[in-house]
């Protein structure tokens, strides 16, 4: 396995490139504890910010480093989760939906959108992006494998860019 | 983002979403891009089957 520093760093990059932050690995240790491992994270918000702790015990022991960076960002319920809840934040968006192996997982704004978040994703024939306008909505689907992100947006919304470079980026990523 | 013309695709959006679609792009990731590439590929029979029996 790789050392728990370059798994951390590993993650926090992903989370900077994806969640807009500035995080940096402070320490990361893992010790074992009976079939399981347990991992402590220190990071940075930012190279002057607060530091910041989380811990995991998982069996697995990569697993554990990843669970405790994320703790440690208040992002447990994972990368996607934390996505989902800036974007719907924005005016411009109206609905942001997380999907899991085929259940919606995290609704944030409209809740009568998440029906047709999971709709939209079950069309696409294989993982990719989809975009799709309509006289009163834009929506932007990314597939992956065992995941999915869908947003919908009031036509031509400004966080339409930022949603379109995020989702590439986050394909090119994908495993 | 590439574009691509779905006529299929187009209709199921348009059947999830009860309105009709202005515009729609669709492209699949590179891994499954990749993937339908492989589909093109004539496969080799099972095991378990002889050609001409």
């Amino acid at each position: 396995m790789a050392p728990p520093d370059d798994i951390a760093t590993a993650v926090c990059n992903a989370v900077n490139l994806l969640a807009g932050k500035d995080t940096s690995v402070v320490s990361c240790s893992v010790l074992a504890n009976g079939p399981r491992s347990f991992a402590m994270a220190m990071l940075r918000e930012n190279p002057s910010g607060p530091f910041l702790s989380g811990t995991a015990s998982v069996e697995d022991r990569s697993a554990a480093v990843v669970k405790a960076v994320l703790t440690s960002l208040d992002m447990e319920d994972g990368i996607l989760a934390a996505v989902a809840r800036r974007w719907g934040a924005r005016e411009d968006v109206k609905a942001v939906s997380v999907i899991e192996n085929a259940v919606v997982r995290i609704a944030v704004g409209d809740t009568d959108a998440t029906a047709a978040h999971l709709g939209l994703s079950k069309t696409m024939p294989a993982a990719g992006r989809l975009a799709v306008a309509t006289a009163d909505s834009e929506h932007r689907v990314l597939l992956l494998p065992s995941s999915a992100i869908a947003v919908s947006t009031t036509p031509g919304a400004e966080a339409l860019e930022e949603i379109d470079a995020w989702m590439a980026n986050a394909e090119a990523m994908a495993p | 983002v590439s574009s691509r013309s779905l006529p299929p695709l187009v209709a199921a959006v348009e059947a999830v979403l009860q309105t009709k679609v202005l515009s729609l792009r669709y492209l699949p990731s590179p891994t499954a891009a990749a993937a339908a590439q492989d589909d093109r590929i004539p496969k080799p029979l099972a095991d378990d089957v002889q050609p001409g029996t």
